[in-house]
């Protein structure tokens, strides 16, 4: 069962709603200059697509389309039934590890891992529909390392984000966000290692954060990914893949 | 100035918004009721008090009866001449005894102000409350467990009031932040973490080898139990007050690491004390280093409290995103960067929890370095508190329970490090008041 907190500020016409535990983390949005009950029904048609994918990707769910496929991956087993939604998702999954020459591969170890390109793709999904939806200024957040930011803050000229640096709390960089996105991949003290160099099989732990911008965000969220494993010498060649992509690298903190 | 402590005490209820639930599990709130002093001293004029004990924390009582309008200081007391003249220079008008006991056989004293060393609390408190006065003990009860009962069951015969310096229970930031677990802050209380470090010697000048003893009395077994009594008892006091409960058994370890002075009481000690459910108090101690100061954590399944700061932490904080802190721009028309972003959002990093307070408005928090006092550690309440018992008669619920069971918690750490056993709670030493 979803948590959710929705609140709603009428003077300034802004929707705020947090969902716990979506995709493994935290699943924030933020609307402006929008009705109470136009926001509930866009947020609330925005986590029941989100949470229908969750059920389909969550690799710690074991009755997930995911898990079972990595079951049968474990146990050797041929000529697996995908389903459509998961046809899909594989079939988004093989575009991203072409486009970064076998870098960012959800597929590592016999099982699946779609957990980034997830989030990522997730944003790219709720910023279009919002846009359709003529909402036009809006902050989308996953759990802090994946935003995505349509049009402006009502009182600037972009959304701004700080991201601080994992180790100490000082802020490493700020981000300006007007229809784009922002996805952060690193190590922290806490949690390292948990992205791993597909290429040679080792785990990345170095003392590093990588800030990508993009104006898709699945595309920053495979490209942060990619850039966290990448050896140095191929981040130019990575980055060229994603015309309109910026970097920041944050070595050795 | 008279009246600032009856205003403080106003403020004091009025702050916690001292309801009949309050009160009813923190009894002794009752006698901080300015009406009822209002009232009784009205009625029968000034309580008329003695101090017995006129070194530093007897002369900073005396500081703080200046200013209570229902108190008169009308006799001092003490064996050492120095002492006896420093106070007698804060009270003039005061009778002079360097015998208690024959200050106990003035009978124009209501109540007694006990601020001797430790070894000497059991036996003037007993002799007091038989003399027929009303009496105030600084913590901890006594030296030894016998002398805890002791204490204890004089009280049982008199119909005279006890009160001790436990000051933890005039403390709103503690008051409130017990109430506040005990509505399920924190999620069910799962342990306790304490500790108390400084970096001092312990030590008051001597004028003369001879006075060693007597002056720095905190160092002797004879005077003193050491860190247990001294700073532990606060803080065991608090852990049981979240717990519900009294622990049925404790080990540790005690050693002299660096003041190795002549002293004969620990300068470092660890222990763990645990209840009968399993959870545990790690207590720590130490007198050679001070990073770590005081801390008083009650550890919920949900947050922790940090009572000595007034503070809590949720371990998860939905309270402290960056977007909530963009609904506040909005709100205020302004414009600003989210402080959101970072790699994998992971909430059990501790120095990526935010505090919160545990009551609203300024609070005063002792860092734990002063030997003497604290400014509104709540010593003020207390004595204000007595002053109108002496007057009234009334005794304060749930003291002298209270005394007793700190104490009592303190002196089995002691005899669980100077045996190096665990020792569980002794039946002779339980009262009706523990729940186990």
């Amino acid at each position: 069962m979803l948590t959710k907190d929705f609140t709603y500020e009428s003077e300034s016409r802004t929707a705020y709603c947090c969902a716990e535990k979506l995709m493994g983390t935290r699943f924030e949005i933020l609307l402006t200059d929008i009705e109470k009950r136009a926001a509930e029904l866009l947020v609330d048609s925005i986590l029941e697509h989100i949470g229908a994918d969750d059920s389909l990707l969550n690799r710690f769910d074991p009755s997930s389309e995911v898990s079972r496929l990595n079951s049968a991956l474990a146990a050797s087993k041929r000529g697996l039934a995908f389903s459509e939604q998961m046809t899909k998702w594989c079939e988004l999954a093989e575009h991203y590890r072409a486009k970064t020459g076998g870098i960012f591969n959800v597929r590592y170890g016999g099982s699946y891992d779609f957990g980034g390109l997830a989030k990522g793709a997730e944003l790219e999904w709720a910023a279009r529909t919002l846009r359709d939806r003529g909402v036009h200024n809006a902050l989308l957040n996953f759990g802090g390392s994946s935003i995505a930011g349509l049009g402006r803050h009502p009182y600037g000229d972009a959304w701004t984000v700080d991201v601080p640096d994992p180790f100490s709390g000082h802020t490493l960089c700020t981000v300006r966000l007007c229809d784009s996105a922002l996805s952060v991949s690193g190590n922290t003290p806490g949690y390292g290692g948990h992205i791993v160099d597909t290429q040679n099989g080792e785990r990345v732990l170095s003392r590093r954060v990588v800030v990508v911008t993009a104006l898709n965000p699945a595309d920053a969220e495979v490209l942060s990914t990619a850039l966290m494993a990448a050896p140095c010498g191929r981040r130019a060649e990575l980055l060229a893949e994603f015309p309109g992509a910026e970097a920041q690298f944050f070595d050795n903190l | 100035m008279a009246e600032t402590i009856d205003n403080g005490k106003r403020q004091f209820l009025k702050e916690l918004g001292a309801g009949a639930a309050l009160l009813a599990a923190m009894p002794w709130l009752k006698a901080c009721s300015p009406e009822k002093t209002e009232a009784a001293s009205q009625a029968r004029g000034q309580a008329r008090v003695a101090l017995i004990g006129c070194g530093s924390r007897g002369q900073y009582h005396l500081t703080i009866l200046r200013d209570i309008a229902h108190a008169r200081v009308v006799a001092l007391c003490d064996p050492y001449e120095v002492n006896l003249r420093a106070a007698a220079a804060m009270v003039p008008d005061a009778k002079l005894f360097s015998d208690y006991r024959s200050l106990l056989e003035d009978r124009s004293i209501d109540g007694v102000i006990i601020a001797t060393p430790l070894g000497s609390h059991a036996r003037i408190t007993v002799d007091a409350l038989e003399a027929g006065k009303h009496v105030f003990c600084e913590k901890a009860m006594a030296l030894t467990l016998d002398e805890c009962k002791a204490v204890y069951e004089a009280y049982q015969r008199s119909p005279k009031a006890l009160y001790y310096c436990m000051q933890r229970m005039y403390d709103p930031k503690y008051i409130e932040g017990i109430r506040q677990i005990r509505e399920g802050l924190i999620g069910d209380v799962v342990g306790m973490r304490c500790h108390w470090f400084r970096n001092a010697d312990w030590r008051r000048p001597v004028p003369d080898p001879s006075l060693e003893r007597q002056i720095n009395w905190r160092l002797y077994k004879e005077h003193s139990a050491g860190l247990m009594t001294e700073l532990a008892c606060h803080q065991l006091e608090i852990c049981n007050w979240a717990a519900e409960k009294i622990p049925v058994e404790v080990a540790g370890l005690g050693d002299i690491v660096y003041w190795k002075d002549g002293r004969e009481v620990y300068d470092s000690v660890s222990l763990t004390y645990r209840y009968s459910d399993g959870r545990k108090i790690t207590y720590e101690s130490l007198i050679s280093n001070k990073y770590n100061a005081m801390e008083d954590q009650i550890l919920g399944k949900k947050g922790t409290a940090d009572l000595t700061r007034g503070v809590y932490y949720l371990e998860e904080d939905d309270t402290v995103s960056g977007m909530k802190q963009l609904l506040a721009q909005m709100r205020d028309k302004t414009f600003g960067a989210i402080p959101a972003a970072g790699p994998s959002w992971r909430p059990e990093l501790r120095n990526s929890y935010t505090p919160h307070p545990l009551i609203k408005g300024p609070q005063s928090v002792n860092g734990g370095q002063n030997m003497v006092s604290a400014d509104h550690d709540g010593s003020d309440l207390i004595l204000s508190a007595f002053c109108t018992s002496c007057i009234t008669g009334e005794k304060v619920e749930n003291v002298v329970e209270e005394a007793y069971c700190a104490t009592v918690l303190c002196l089995l750490g002691n005899l669980a490090m100077d045996t190096k056993t665990v020792v569980t709670f002794p039946e002779e030493y339980k009262i009706p008041y523990m729940k186990f």
